[in-house]
């Protein structure tokens, strides 16, 4: 259960040294994730929310049988923007590493092909409030910034779980000052 | 007996192989080159084979065997293509064999006869033996016919990959050769025209053409090509100066004879070598590759024939192209130092087959050469090929590296395996056994002369040498009368050698003795011995009443490595670096592939499981009943197919083990030990160690527990009980142990009508199929969706319903009106009703396919109490009840560890000692009742012992010591939260820790456990008389049945087996103790947690007078969960939420409803410990 922080292969490239991303926005910020890595994409449909989660785990959804959490990417890259969340999200469902997740985000690009060598590796600095041991490189398409997101990392179970441990923490907290 | 229940899934089985095989034999038509078909032809046929000889069906054993030995010499050799009539035999074979599972399948006899195929087959076995050697002969050498020799050469002569020297510089000198030879061919041409002086010229030209052939020829170390053109040079020395000399009619014999016929040679030999080596690089067959070396130089000879000018060397030219040979025949063996542990003997015979040929070479040169020569050197070469002259100085060179192959013969993975083989084909037990005893004299005789050797002059060594050349020549001629020729041709080749060695004793060299003695005799009589198993011979230099085979394997094993250190110092020497490198690697591959068919492993550690279950149970009655015949030969048998297994495959470790419990049983079989509970306690720690190994190759390929310390002790005890000399009981052993199987083997139906016939009335055989488990699982989560859609269609149901009655109080419809409505209305309720009932049925059908009864638990206990009571001052008796109670797969592999944690608890600290309960007035022995039965959806298993129960004052004590409670919260506690405490982890009351308990995780684990399975655990207990513990789950994890409650405006499940009771509580009647709400339930305290609190949820109950409570338990604790709504009861299929977010989440899975929505089912155990750590928080 517990595997090491899978080191991603610098990704399935395509033969002409191309990979295909599929681009999404959070936030007015464009973020890419391997195609290869999509199993599908959904519109917003009803979560079950599950109580004393960490809070960017938006709940679970029934996905044709199959019982499947969903991530708000929003929530889980601690973006500081505190734009109101869009109306008509979307639901990107990844496969990582045999665990399938689905991430909220505010809408959806098309498939984008970005030469290899055009994908720089981080920039030290957090990139648009987003710390950057989530990012695996960034690069430029049509005169944006595209941010390439490391799923693994933001799956990494442990974290996850160490969160809501603090989450169930605060909440314990936040009863006592309650009562 | 055949057991019938066995004999059925062997028929299953069978079929199923037999199917496979008729695939692979219709690609094999195809596709006769494919070896990966032969390989799955040969691993269905060898696993037929070992169930069958395993069930002791005679016919089908036999048949399987037979085509087994002929697929395995068609698999050794890769070169030959299976010819039509093999692939006609096997499918014949499988024909008959299908007919024999038909005839057991009918009338559980063999009815039809297979010896005139198995004589086909044999027939065709050996001619092709014979023809692969022709075909092989034939590749090389168009125009030699078949030596009858090779036809007793070894089946295979190895498929073994050796890389080759290096190819590039072999191109290079290729190159080289070729340049040169053609602008020879052009001096040549022109030399005839050319005057006399001119002539010379072009004789200094090509003498300088030719020096650098030589040279690289020397380089590349072809030392006998290197002679060849010093010859060459010499004649052209010879032809210039005769023409200095002014002789005429010089030159045009000159040219034909030595320029033209040399330089054609050495065209017509290099294309073959470039034909022959560059496939040898890829087929990698040495021993072909030798051979063609071979041939090769042998085809000189007849070129230096033809050569008039050279003829006067040719005696000494052909000596030194048999050195030459041995030479070449010493490199690529040394190279490939295991390969030619393969080809042991086939020295001999190759030597053998190379002196022919030399003779049929000759007698075509004889055509071409004049007869006077002819006559002349065909005896000379004769003679030379003969031991008269040329023979033993040729095998003085060979017998050193043959010395050191040899041995590799002890090494178990190799020659040994093809001869056991052959042994166990062997019917007459009786003349075997008479071989066996001869074999045995003679190499224990051989032993003492080895020894006797050592000591003496070198006179006597002599003398001591031919009566070893006596012995083994008389063990070769009963080999051969055995018609074991790959033992024969092993005793050849050691008579080989042995005249080797006495020839070199006669020339007053003693060097080699040592290696002699360590490498050729010892080594060889280890090997022989080894060979057969069960032979003992006594080693020189250690203990002789030592007669323990494994160190005579230890002997052998460091000769091996020995030998290795040699080869590679020889190699070195004769071959460039890059050579000696690959051939190091090719060794150490070689040793490290000890299995010798991996992709078996998996078929043998099924079966040693299977066997290792068997002979557990048999192990314990052993103890029992002390030792009764029966069980014993039980045991025996058991043993014996496992060591046979791991022989085949080569797993070292376990085939040792086994073979030295065979012996120790053997002993105890013999009378010679009674079976004490040391015995008992030492075969089941042999048990445990191949149960050890078994798994370790299951992990990772390679056995990794040691032995050693268990094989002291078998030996230990086996030795006290020697009485008699070790050989004789070993060999009496082992054709004991012959007849014995041969019992087995010949539970011959027609032996016994009358039993037969009784069994076949007593019960007809039963089909069945064995189906991949996962297949199954993919079957049951499908029901899971029809129960899931099922639920969808009550829901539609009740939806219809609510319609109609909308319909009919808002729009005042009549009956009329609504007729229709009311109609549809009862059609969708009776195929509701139908869908119900055959979903229930088959989610049932496919559950019960899941079932296992629990006996395949129970029955491992047995042991565990055997084990855990042998040290102590305790009698524990262990009876189990509804042991065929069915459980789900899934289940009993959980339920596992609790039970085993529970039952250490109970004979650790249950159970007094013999003294203590005499003295309590109990009896003696102390008993410990493991009972399951059904119980509505679960399975209850009762853990009860009549120890000293439960020690309520230690435990509070232990409570207060470890702070696990206050002194207040003890006082108010009751025996029954009391006995709660023992499942708190790291909770114990044990005052030390033992090694087998004390240390307070067991109660922590069953609990843990237990609360996976949706399962409860209660303990009951009399101090001092009696302690339960009553474990309840549900028969199966996929589907269970639930309560739905409502919380706000979620829907939660509960798992119906921990639900206690559901009740509707007016308001008042909770109360609040230190800020806990807690109400009054059946004259106890009942907390109160409430679920909208719990999950930070709205309050959303509606009547604010009355709250529902469902009152759920994990048998030990108990807790009032307050909802909002109580929506019913339903099956409910359990999914699994992603890990990150279940653990200790207070959920156990999710499950969809029949609307698609989720519901989250609720972890009880897991929300009782959540609420408390909530609670002590405030």
């Amino acid at each position: 259960m517990e595997e090491p922080y899978p080191i991603q292969e610098m990704d399935h490239e395509d033969d002409d040294g191309s990979m295909q991303l599929v681009g999404f926005v959070i936030d007015n910020e464009l973020f890419g994730v391997n195609i290869l890595m999509v199993q599908e994409i959904i519109r917003e449909m009803p979560f079950t929310p599950i109580p004393n989660s960490p809070d960017f785990i938006e709940g679970v959804i029934n996905l044709r049988g199959n019982i499947i959490p969903v991530i708000d990417l929003r929530r889980r890259l601690n973006t500081t923007s505190t734009e109101s969340p869009v109306e008509n999200i979307w639901i990107i469902i990844l496969n990582i590493n045999n665990r399938v997740a689905g991430f909220i985000v505010d809408s959806v690009t098309k498939v984008l092909k970005v030469p290899t060598e055009n994908i720089k590796p981080p920039p030290d600095i957090v990139v648009s409030g987003l710390q950057s041991q989530y990012i695996t490189g960034v690069c430029r398409v049509d005169e944006r910034l595209l941010i390439l997101l490391d799923f693994n990392r933001i799956l990494l179970v442990d974290e996850i779980k160490k969160l809501r441990g603090l989450n169930d923490e605060t909440l314990i907290n936040k009863h006592d000052s309650a009562t | 007996m055949v057991d019938l229940s066995l004999l059925q899934d062997f028929l299953a089985e069978t079929v199923e192989y037999l199917e496979e095989m008729k695939e692979s034999l219709l690609r094999l038509e195809a596709d006769p080159v494919n070896r990966t078909i032969l390989d799955d032809i040969f691993r269905s046929v060898h696993t037929i084979k070992g169930a069958a000889e395993y069930l002791g069906i005679e016919r089908i054993s036999e048949l399987s065997r037979t085509i087994e030995d002929l697929l395995y010499h068609q698999l050794h050799r890769s070169k030959v293509n299976v010819t039509p009539e093999v692939i006609d035999l096997l499918s014949a074979g499988r024909e008959r064999i299908s007919q024999l599972t038909e005839n057991l399948t009918q009338t559980q006899k063999e009815q039809v006869e297979i010896d005139d195929l198995v004589e086909r087959i044999r027939v065709v076995d050996t001619t092709s033996h014979i023809s692969a050697e022709v075909d092989r002969v034939a590749a090389n050498e168009d125009d030699v016919e078949l030596s009858p020799a090779t036809a007793d050469q070894m089946p295979s002569l190895g498929d073994d990959e050796v890389e080759e020297t290096d190819e590039e510089l072999f191109t290079i000198f290729l190159e080289q050769m070729e340049e040169h030879l053609t602008d020879l061919q052009t001096q040549i041409v022109v030399l005839n025209d050319l005057d006399k002086d001119e002539q010379i010229t072009t004789l200094d030209l090509c003498l300088s053409r030719i020096e650098p052939l030589r040279a690289s020829a020397n380089y590349m170390g072809y030392n006998q090509l290197t002679a060849f053109y010093d010859n060459w040079k010499k004649d052209i020395k010879t032809a210039r100066e005769r023409l200095c000399a002014d002789e005429d009619g010089v030159i045009a014999p000159f040219i034909s004879n030595c320029m033209e016929a040399n330089i054609t040679t050495l065209g017509n030999r290099f294309p073959r070598l470039q034909i022959s080596e560059a496939p040898a690089q890829v087929n990698i067959d040495t021993s072909a590759t030798t051979e063609t070396k071979e041939r090769t130089r042998v085809d000189e000879v007849p070129d230096i024939l033809s050569n008039p000018a050279a003829g006067d060397d040719n005696t000494d030219q052909s000596r030194d192209i048999l050195e030459e040979y041995a030479d070449a025949e010493t490199s690529p063996d040394t190279s490939t130092t295991a390969v030619s542990s393969k080809d042991n003997g086939s020295d001999a015979g190759l030597f053998e087959q190379l002196s022919w040929s030399f003779d049929s070479r000759i007698k075509q040169n004889a055509a071409k050469t004049t007869d006077d020569n002819l006559t002349e050197i065909e005896s000379e070469l004769f003679s030379a090929a003969t031991p008269e002259k040329a023979k033993p100085e040729t095998i003085a060179t060979v017998a050193d590296i043959p010395g050191v192959d040899e041995k590799k013969t002890a090494a178990p993975e190799s020659i040994i395996q093809p001869v056991t083989d052959d042994f166990e084909e062997e019917n007459d037990v009786e003349l075997f056994t008479i071989f066996k005893e001869q074999l045995e004299e003679e190499l224990s005789h051989l032993q003492a002369q080895v020894k006797a050797f050592k000591e003496s002059d070198n006179e006597t060594r002599i003398e001591i040498l031919n009566s070893c050349r006596e012995r083994v020549d008389r063990l070769c001629s009963s080999a051969n009368y055995m018609g074991y020729s790959q033992l024969t041709a092993s005793y050849e080749a050691w008579l080989n050698e042995i005249a080797t060695a006495q020839i070199r004793l006669d020339m007053r060299e003693e060097t080699f003795i040592p290696a002699f003695i360590r490498e050729c005799m010892q080594a060889r009589i280890t090997a022989t011995a080894k060979s057969f198993l069960g032979i003992t011979v006594p080693v020189p230099d250690q203990d002789y009443s030592d007669p323990v085979p494994d160190t005579e394997s230890d002997a052998a094993e460091i000769p091996v490595a020995d030998a290795i250190a040699d080869t590679e110092t020889t190699s070195g020497l004769k071959s460039d670096s890059a050579t000696e490198k690959s051939d190091s690697t090719s060794q150490t591959e070689e040793r490290q592939l000890s299995i010798s068919d991996p992709s078996m492993l998996p078929d043998f550690i099924a079966e040693t499981r299977e066997h290792l279950e068997e002979m557990e149970e048999n192990l314990l009655l052993l103890d029992a009943n002390s030792g009764k015949r029966e069980t014993l030969d039980d045991v025996f048998r058991s043993i014996h197919t496992i060591k046979g297994a791991a022989e085949y495959l080569g797993v070292e470790r376990i085939a040792r083990l086994t073979h030295n419990l065979e012996n120790l049983l053997y002993q105890l079989r013999q009378n010679k030990l009674t079976v004490s509970r040391e015995i008992t306690a030492l075969l089941m720690a042999g048990w445990d160690r191949i149960s050890m190994l078994t798994r370790d190759l299951e992990q990772t390929q390679t056995e990794q527990a040691e032995i050693d310390d268990l094989l002291e002790r078998i030996l230990i005890i086996d030795d006290s009980s020697q009485a008699d000399p070790a050989t004789t009981a070993t060999a009496a052993l082992k054709s004991e142990n012959e007849t014995l199987l041969q019992g087995t083997d010949r539970r011959n139906p027609n032996q016994d009508p009358r039993r037969q016939g009784d069994q076949v009335n007593e019960k007809t055989i039963k089909q069945s199929i064995r189906v991949d488990a996962g297949k199954i699982d993919a079957l049951m989560n499908q029901v899971g969706e029809l129960v899931v859609s099922r639920a969808g269609f009550t829901q539609l149901l009740n939806e219809m319903r609510d319609l109609q009655i909308d319909l009919k109080q808002r729009f005042k419809l009549d009956t009329r009106e609504i007729r229709h409505l009311n109609n549809m209305t009862a059609r969708l309720h009776e195929a509701t009703t139908l869908f119900d009932k055959v979903t229930n049925e088959l989610q049932e059908e496919v559950m019960k396919v899941r079932m296992l009864p629990i006996s395949q638990l129970f029955n491992r206990y047995p042991r565990l109490v055997f084990d855990l009571v042998r040290d102590t001052g305790k009698k524990v008796q262990l009876d189990i009840h509804g042991a065929e109670t069915e459980l789900d797969k899934m289940v009993i592999e959980e339920i596992s560890d609790p039970l085993i944690h529970i039952i250490r608890n109970a004979v650790d600290h249950g159970i007094e000692t013999t003294a203590e309960r005499l003295k309590k007035g109990k009896p003696e022995t102390g008993n410990i009742r493991l009972k399951a039965y059904h119980e509505g959806n679960h399975v209850v298993i009762e853990i009860i012992d009549d120890g000293r129960g439960l020690d309520f004052n230690s435990i509070k004590k232990k409570a207060l010591a470890g702070k696990f409670v206050s002194q207040k919260e003890l006082e108010q506690m009751s025996q029954h939260e009391l006995t709660g405490l023992i499942m708190k982890p790291g909770f114990s009351t044990a005052d030390s820790v033992t090694h087998i308990s004390g240390r307070g995780v067991g109660m922590d684990v069953v609990r843990k456990n237990l609360e996976k399975l949706n399962g409860t655990i209660e303990i009951d207990t009399t101090p001092g008389v009696a302690m339960r513990f009553r474990i309840k789950i549900p028969l199966t994890l996929a589907i269970i049945p639930a309560l739905r409650v409502k919380v706000s405006s979620e829907l939660f499940t509960i798992p119906l087996s921990t639900v206690e009771e559901t009740l509707r509580v007016p308001i008042d009647k909770i109360s609040t103790i230190e800020g806990a709400e807690v109400m009054s339930f059946r004259e106890s305290t009942l907390p109160l947690v409430r679920m909208s609190d719990l999950f930070n949820l709205q309050d959303g109950s509606v009547d604010l007078e009355q709250s529902f409570i469902v009152v759920v338990s994990t048998g030990m604790k108990r807790m009032g969960l307050v909802v909002d709504d109580l929506l019913g009861q339903e099956e409910v299929v359990i999914k699994p939420l992603a890990d990150y977010i279940q653990e200790k989440s207070g959920f156990s899975g999710a499950t969809i409803l029949g609307d698609g929505r989720i519901s989250l089912i609720l972890d009880v155990y897991e929300l009782i410990n959540l609420s408390i750590k909530r609670n002590i928080k405030k």
